[in-house]
């Protein structure tokens, strides 16, 4: 039964085929009477990786903790993998979230057994949930940590453990909440990968809450920009990052390969294609070296 | 003239012994905390982890329902024996358990400050209105011989029941304790002392960063508490209010992950031997023998 209070100004809308995740007209107010998010729409398709952009305090992690029923939904309708989320839901285990905070995700006393619990709690027998744990810990790179005690795991080991939790469960999709926000580059380039290996390799969907404009540039199918607990623009990574307004009403920069791109162009040598990765950037510039050689 | 130069005396004799006490207590535990690092006198959770996951000495082999059903036994033993004579002879059995353990005999000590400074703050108030025969008396303030032995048995049965209580969480498995305790106790009470038990190192650890932050800004010196009190009793409560709401985002991880009330436990815990059992028996018999006589010492 979905909720009917939602505001005039919002309407639901069908779900969609291939949609996993769908959500219309979220609002969430906190206790002292703060309104957190206000008529958020949000979609979510199978195989995809979306970015939700925002500064700090923009209702990012309050989104997120909606997107496996974790926190009902009071206003609005939520929808996960065809199931309406309602206050009598149970949390949806299949879409695995994987906290910002990775110290309170990982608790179990093992790295093995941390990553069982998740397994154990949907009924595995021992054995399975072990197999399960192993498997989901190799898949990741992280084999080397099974019998490594979490409190003694830095931040990066502990993000690939938390990420193992619930790829461990089999989830149709991951919401990963700021997972680089606090690593070196090493350890971010990591989980980057290995989130992107998700995507291409288990056709994970996956869903980043980040304020890091290059890993969303580098990563992003799509992007919601999300400002004051409100969605204000959401489209291709295109779309958005050469979008100077909604950047600065969401108090974002541009990806480094946007910005030098813009830099470049002040100098005369604009270009039809808009690169948002580096990696576009190099090829953009090495064909302009390319030409200029005599 | 001369009851008046005796009363002073006692006065400064009473004095004196006060001063030592403060000495005492500075040298041993605030010598301790600011030249070693005070951190060191809470429990680390990691190494426990470590020593009750990894652990390979013989009382880490013994059945964990042996070590567990001697944890009453012990505790039987603390609350009713009142001879100091039998609980020292505890307190050194239970210390070679530990040592059996290959445990970290240094830390046991670091870890003994804090209990030991929290039951002497208590008792120290205690122990002048003890009746006996006095050692030193001060007008109503009398320190007697079984003022003194009573604030010595009480800090051995404090240090038997932290002992072996480190043992216990040091030599077994936390999934065992999980078993054992949800197999022991009714439903939600097993949850609860399970997550306490998992919270209380939570808390230990945000007490620790906190502790480590304010000695890196000259913080926690002695003569800091007495001037600031108030100051470190409200950074002691955040440090549990913090505590508090982490636990909110550890539940929040857990319920993300599965759990519905119930933490699932899939291991078997291998039964006491015969060895264990005869173990246990006469723990028992020697616990209500000790009690017995040791009423007429």
């Amino acid at each position: 039964m979905s909720n009917d209070k939602q505001l005039s100004a919002c309407e639901f809308r069908e779900l969609e085929e291939d949609e996993l995740i769908h959500v219309d007209c979220l609002e969430h107010v906190y206790p002292d009477g703060t309104s957190s998010l206000h008529n958020v729409c949000f979609s979510l398709f199978k195989g995809e990786i979306v970015v939700i952009c925002g500064a700090n305090g923009a209702g990012k992690s309050t989104l997120v903790e909606h997107l496996n029923g974790l926190v009902k939904p009071k206003v609005g309708r939520l929808v996960v993998l065809g199931q309406e989320v309602t206050q009598k839901t149970g949390v949806i285990t299949e879409v695995g979230l994987v906290f910002q905070d990775s110290d309170s995700q990982v608790f179990a006393p093992t790295v093995l057994d941390d990553v069982m619990f998740g397994p154990l709690n949907k009924g595995f027998t021992a054995d399975a949930a072990r197999l399960a744990a192993i498997s989901a810990l190799e898949r990741i790179g992280a084999a080397h940590l099974t019998n490594r005690i979490p409190y003694y795991l830095s931040r990066g080991e502990k993000r690939l453990v938390a990420i193992a939790g619930v790829l461990a469960m089999n989830p149709e999709v991951i919401v990963a909440d700021e997972p680089t926000s606090d690593l070196d580059p090493f350890h971010s380039r990591q989980i980057e990968s290995v989130l992107f290996e998700l995507k291409t390799d288990s056709r994970i969907s996956i869903v980043i809450a980040t304020h890091d404009m290059d890993l969303a540039a580098r990563i992003a199918d799509r992007i919601y920009v999300i400002a004051e607990g409100q969605v204000i623009a959401t489209g291709t990574p295109r779309d958005i990052f050469y979008n100077k307004s909604v950047l600065a009403r969401a108090n974002l920069n541009e990806p480094t390969a946007v910005r030098l791109y813009k830099r470049l162009c002040q100098g005369g040598s604009a270009s039809d294609f808009k690169p948002v990765k580096e990696h576009d950037l190099v090829k953009l510039l090495e064909g302009v070296i390319g030409k200029a050689e005599p | 003239m001369s009851s008046d130069i005796s009363s002073l005396e006692d006065f400064m004799r009473v004095a004196l012994i006060i001063v030592a006490c403060v000495n005492a207590y500075r040298g041993c535990l605030g010598g301790l905390m600011t030249n070693i690092g005070f951190e060191k006198h809470l429990p680390d959770l990691g190494l426990i982890t470590h020593y009750s996951e990894f652990g390979k000495s013989p009382v880490h082999e013994i059945s964990p329902w042996t070590k567990i059903i001697l944890l009453p036994v012990v505790v039987f033993n603390i609350t009713v024996i009142i001879d100091l004579r039998l609980l020292l002879m505890i307190l050194f059995a239970v210390v070679c358990l530990y040592w059996a353990s290959e445990l970290p005999i240094v830390l046991l000590l670091y870890w003994w400050t804090l209990p030991v400074f929290f039951v002497a703050s208590i008792t120290f108030l205690l122990i002048w209105s003890v009746p006996g025969s006095d050692l030193v008396s001060y007008g109503p303030i009398h320190l007697t011989l079984e003022g003194v032995a009573l604030f010595v048995t009480l800090i051995v049965k404090t240090l038997i029941g932290v002992t072996y209580s480190l043992v216990l969480l040091m030599t077994t498995k936390y999934n065992y304790l999980t078993h054992i305790i949800s197999k022991i106790l009714p439903y939600p009470l097993s949850q609860i002392a399970l997550l306490t038990y998992r919270f209380l190192f939570l808390t230990l650890e945000g007490l620790k960063s906190m502790v480590i932050a304010m000695k890196s800004r000259g913080g926690l010196k002695l003569s800091g508490i007495r001037k600031h009190g108030k100051f470190y009793g409200s950074v002691f409560a955040l440090a549990f209010i913090r505590s508090f709401d982490k636990a909110d985002h550890v539940a929040k991880a857990m319920q993300s992950r599965g759990y519905q009330g119930k933490l699932a436990s899939s291991y078997y815990v291998p039964r006491p031997s015969a060895g264990g059992y005869a173990f246990i028996f006469v723990a028992v018999l020697l616990s209500i023998f000790s009690y017995s006589f040791g009423r007429y010492f």
